[in-house]
Order: structure tokens, then C-alpha cells, then sequence
């Protein structure tokens, strides 16, 4: 079983670069781009803390 | 299995995450951001969360990212330039300041993982991110906010139907109403080379 | 036998996923040769008879064709994106066979229970749209990546045209999962063998439902009479213009296994699936005999299907984009709204 932090870790990183990409791209749809992909990194984060928890909200 | 599974897609959500950043071309930009999502959509799987992850396939590959890919081919957006940083000083406030924000999520992550109390997941048995239990959630303890959402996409959808008609010309309407999907006059606007129809349209 | 042990798990599954992945391109290439005699039939031709008899090593002789030609590639097309396109393009079409039920749970002596699905879920129907809604990509890609006005024109209509139709092909659904509560599709063909194996979805409250999903299926598999991005009056050939040799190879099987999926889609939820009706007051059910007479029943309703698409392709002319679009957002998608209507109506009275 894949313990919680990893997947924090991995959404941690997500979203680092997500800010990343925000921050060093030029263009609108880039940098919308980038946002979706930080919206995805908090997703995560809240999929695995409802499996850990057992709750669904 | 799962720590593969997991460790397998995690890198791939990664290497294209790096890649959308990395590349210039915008449509190079989509197609990463394509492989993050359907390699979020497996680690969903290996969280047992089915339908979150057919969802996010449906929604974010399917839906959203189709549409961002049509823009990038109609308006045709150009690679973007690097432009050279001007101030060095920048770089090195850069460099401090995310090794600060990289200590802090590592010491945040460590002591996740290794307090006494971390919750532990229950097995298989877990029903979380079954099609029923969520159902169940959406449409009765949480209808109301359910309900607003709805309103406020609804609200959405007729903001951008008044904001795209607003800037035509009032002749212009008249054509729009007839062809009824501004989509694909946007594509005759844009090609230049039209095919012609059997008949004239309209 | 011991289903918990991963290398026999694993190895059956392989074998069944293997089986499934030759038997679908073989009933493709049938298709495809079918596809040119009933045509050749219905306009007063003979077809290719010459490979074989009458024709049945014809697919065979084209897939040698199609290797030992040059593969050209465009000199301004997008390298990375020109060859990703063909590739994104076969897997979203062989994905959703994963899911679908080709016949019941069997018991056979010495081995045990044995499904005949290679794989069983929660929201089996959902993966389907949701695979099914990738394939977009590889069309867009395509068109855009070949660096030609026809290409691009062609993979701009045909992705606009999916994703309208994926609309009404998506709510079209909506009926028949609201009438059997779940999204597994083993367990959605189980509920219709009710009334000795006739309690098909069609003749119990999903009509319309069906109705609109083969139009919407039909303009999905960008099919006549909905075959506007393959027009070649107007455009060529439309995303594929620029693709030779194996690579068109790619997409031409893709559409045809896109055909087939659809088709099995539409047997599943709507058609009772492998249900052959009375079969269970003959053959008990369970055995090995009942279910390769049900994979057969399958087999046979998919095919009834895949020669409807053929009929259609002998008889009707094109539409045009206008009426297209007009047909699918005025007509279609209003009319799988009243769909779902109509069976939460039903269902809230409790007739269903």
C-alpha cells in the first residue's frame, strides 16, 4: 500500500512546477495551461485524503 | 503492485509536467498536459477511485483540453521567445527563496509520514470512490451546493453567449443566428481556403 | 482452478485479452471486405472475387499492400506529432473492448467459473466514453500536424463533428443507466435476460434512447451519412490526406474497430447484449454450451449492426455541415434531453 505522503509529495511537485510555468510563461493559454495543471495537484491532494480517511467528502 | 503502479505513473505525471513547462510550442504545451492528466486519471485508480478517474478523463481530456487544443490550431499562437533575464540578482533571489519553499514541503512531508497517527488506509474494501457513494453525497447531503454549482456554470454558459454576440456587427447577428454553431464559422473565417457547399448556406 | 495466484491470473487474462484483440481484427477485416461486396451488390457490381474464393483472402492481400508501400512522410508536417497521431488514434479505438460482457459467467468442470469479459468494473461505461472521447486527438493531431489546408479543414470538422455528437451519444445513455442503476456493463446485460432472455432495454422504455444513439454513433464513427471529414468532393480525403502505407493502414482499422466498438455498445445497453431469447428454457444456463451459443447470439447482433452501417453507406447521400450541426444541436440533443425525461418520469411512477 502506497503510503499518503507519497502521493502529497507527488502533489507537492505538481504544483511547484504548475506555479513554475505560471510564472515563466508568456502567453494567456500557457499560462492557463499551467493552472489546470496546479487545479490537478490540489485534486489529488483531495482524492487521497478522502481514501485515507474513508470519507468520501 | 500498486507502489509500482504508483511510482510508474507518478513519473510520467512529472516528466510531462516538466515537459509543459519546458516546451515552447503551445500545442506541444496541451499534448503534455494531456499525458499528465490521463496519468493522474491511473494514480486515481490505484486510490481506489474509479469514477474520479473515468471523470477526469472524460471531463479534463475529453472536454477541456479539446477546446484549448482548437484554439491553439485556429488562432494559430506562435512558439513563444525566450527573452534573456535582465537582472542576475534575480536568479540568485530565485534560487534562496525555492530552496526555502522545497525545505518547508519536505519537512511538512517527513512529518506527515512519520507521526504515530497517520491514517492508514482500510483495505480494499473501500467504497470512497465508487459511482454510488459519491451519487449518494452529491444529490443529498450536498444537493444545495450541487444546485448552485449548476446555476453558476448556467450562469457561465450565458455570459459567454452574450459577451461572443456583443462584438458582431448587427448584420453580422442575423448570420450568426442562422448558423447555429459559431464554432465552425469561426473555422470558415479562419481557413482560407473554404470549401464550397452544394448550395449557399442559408 | 486458483484465480488468486497473480501468474495464472495474469496468463488468463493475457490469453483472453490476446483472443479478443485477433478476433476483433479479424471480424475488421470481414467487415471491410463485406463493406465492398454488399456495396458492390447494392450498386449492381460483382466486388473483388479474385483472392480466393470469392474474395475471403481479399484483406490479406490488401494488408500486404499496405506494408510493402512507401511511407511517405510530409517535409514541413510536425514530425513528433505526425507519428503520434496514427498511434493515438488505434489505441482509443482498441481500449474499450477491455470492457464489454462478450458473453455470460460460465462453470466448466476441473477449471471453475470463467467470465467471458476480459475485465469487469465499477463504471465500465464511463471508460468507454472517456477512451472514446481521446480518440478526438488523434484526429485534431493529425490534421493539424500534416501541414496541409485540406488535412487541417478535414480534422477540424471531424473533431467538431465528435464532440457535438459525443453529447447526445452521452445523454442518449443517460435512459438506460438511470432504468439499471449501474454503470457495469456485465451487470447492466444481466438485468435485461429478465422475460426468458427479451427484456431488452429497447422494447422497455429506451426506443428514443436507442434512436439516438445510433444517429449520434453513426456521426461519432464519422460514417455516411455523416462522412464529412472524408468528403472527397471537397477535401481531398480529408485528416488522412497526407498519411501512406501502414500509417493510413492505422486509421482506416481504427475507424472500422470504432465501428465495431459502437456497435457492441449498442447490443449491450439496448440489444440485451449476448441475451438469445428462450436460449435458457433449451441449453441450461452456465455451461459451456450456453455460453458459446450467448457469444454467438453477441457476434450475430453486432454483425446485424455492422451490415445496417453498410446498408446506410449504400443509400443515403451526405449532409451538409450546416444541417449537421443544426441537425445535432436543434434535434438530437433536445430530443435526448425529453429522452431522459421521459425516463425519470417513468421510473419516479415506478413502471420501470
Amino acid at each position: 500500500m502506497v503510503p499518503l505522503s507519497w502521493y502529497l509529495a507527488l502533489s507537492a511537485v505538481l504544483f511547484t512546477i504548475g506555479v513554475t510555468g505560471v510564472i515563466v510563461k508568456r502567453n494567456a493559454i500557457s499560462m492557463f495551461m499551467c493552472i489546470e495543471l496546479m487545479l490537478n495537484a490540489v485534486n489529488l491532494t483531495l482524492v487521497a485524503f478522502s481514501r485515507f480517511m474513508n470519507d468520501v467528502t | 503492485m500498486l507502489t509500482i503502479a504508483f511510482i510508474f505513473f507518478g513519473a510520467l505525471a512529472i516528466g510531462c509536467a516538466i515537459s509543459l513547462v519546458a516546451q515552447r510550442n503551445p500545442l506541444y504545451c496541451a499534448i503534455s498536459l494531456i499525458g499528465v492528466f490521463i496519468s493522474l486519471a491511473c494514480i486515481y485508480v490505484t486510490l481506489a477511485a474509479p469514477f474520479i478517474a473515468a471523470v477526469q478523463v472524460v471531463v479534463y481530456a475529453g472536454a477541456i483540453m479539446v477546446l484549448v487544443v482548437f484554439v491553439i490550431m485556429l488562432l494559430n499562437v506562435e512558439a513563444e521567445e525566450r527573452r534573456p533575464i535582465k537582472r542576475g540578482s534575480l536568479i540568485a533571489i530565485g534560487v534562496i527563496l525555492s530552496t526555502v519553499l522545497l525545505a518547508e514541503a519536505g519537512f511538512v512531508i517527513y512529518y506527515v509520514g512519520a507521526s504515530p497517527n497517520e491514517l492508514a488506509a482500510s483495505g480494499n474494501l473501500s467504497n470512497v470512490g465508487l459511482t454510488g457513494s459519491i451519487g449518494i453525497g452529491l444529490f443529498t447531503t450536498y444537493l444545495l451546493p450541487f444546485e448552485i454549482t449548476s446555476v453558476l456554470l448556467l450562469m457561465a454558459i450565458v455570459g459567454s453567449m452574450t459577451l461572443a454576440r456583443r462584438t458582431l456587427a448587427p448584420s453580422e447577428v442575423k448570420r450568426q443566428a442562422d448558423n447555429v454553431d459559431s464554432l465552425e464559422s469561426t473555422v470558415n473565417r479562419s481557413a482560407t481556403l473554404r470549401s464550397v457547399p452544394a448550395k449557399p448556406t442559408s | 482452478m486458483d484465480w488468486d495466484n497473480p501468474l495464472i491470473f495474469g496468463g488468463m487474462k493475457l490469453l483472453g485479452a490476446s483472443i479478443a484483440f485477433v478476433g476483433v481484427q479479424v471480424v475488421v477485416a470481414y467487415t471491410v471486405l463485406a463493406e465492398r461486396r454488399v456495396l458492390a451488390f447494392i450498386q449492381g457490381r460483382i466486388g473483388p472475387n479474385r483472392v480466393g474464393f470469392q474474395g475471403v483472402l481479399q484483406p490479406f492481400a490488401d494488408l500486404l499492400k499496405f506494408i510493402f508501400k512507401e511511407d511517405i512522410v510530409p517535409d514541413k508536417s510536425t514530425r513528433f506529432v505526425y507519428f503520434l497521431a496514427p498511434i493515438v488514434t488505434v489505441m482509443a479505438a482498441f481500449l474499450p473492448i477491455a470492457v464489454y460482457p462478450f458473453g455470460p459467467d460460465i462453470t466448466l468442470p476441473f477449471i471453475g467459473t470463467i467470465s467471458l469479459a476480459l475485465t469487469r468494473f465499477d463504471v465500465a461505461l464511463l471508460y468507454v466514453l472517456g477512451v472514446t472521447s481521446v480518440g478526438v486527438y488523434g484526429i485534431a493531431l493529425a490534421g493539424w500536424s500534416s501541414n496541409n489546408k485540406y488535412s487541417l479543414m478535414g480534422g477540424l470538422r471531424s473533431s467538431a463533428q465528435m464532440i457535438s455528437y459525443e453529447l447526445s451519444l452521452g445523454l442518449s445513455l443517460i435512459g438506460v443507466v438511470m432504468q439499471a442503476g449501474t454503470l457495469d456493463l456485465q451487470e447492466i446485460v444481466v438485468q435485461q435476460s429478465a422475460y426468458n432472455g427479451l427484456g431488452w432495454y429497447i422494447f422497455w422504455a429506451q426506443p428514443l434512447g436507442f434512436l439516438i444513439y445510433m444517429i449520434s454513433a453513426i456521426a461519432e464513427t464519422n460514417r455516411v451519412p455523416f462522412d464529412l471529414p472524408e468528403a472527397e468532393t471537397e477535401l481531398v480525403a480529408g485528416f488522412h490526406t497526407e498519411y501512406s502505407a501502414m500509417k493510413f493502414a492505422l486509421f482506416f482499422l481504427a475507424e472500422y474497430v470504432n465501428m465495431f466498438t459502437v456497435s457492441m455498445l449498442a447490443t449491450t445497453l439496448f440489444l440485451g447484449g449476448w441475451n438469445v431469447p428462450f436460449l435458457n428454457l433449451i441449453v441450461a444456463p452456465g455451461t459451456l454450451l450456453f455460453g458459446v451459443l450467448s457469444a454467438l447470439g453477441f457476434l450475430v447482433k453486432v454483425c446485424g449492426f455492422l451490415f445496417f452501417y453498410i446498408w446506410l453507406r449504400g443509400t443515403l447521400p451526405r449532409f451538409r455541415f450546416d444541417q449537421l450541426m443544426n441537425f445535432g444541436w436543434k434535434f438530437l440533443l433536445p430530443l435526448a434531453i425529453l429522452n431522459i425525461i421521459i425516463t425519470a418520469t417513468l421510473a419516479a411512477l415506478g413502471w420501470v
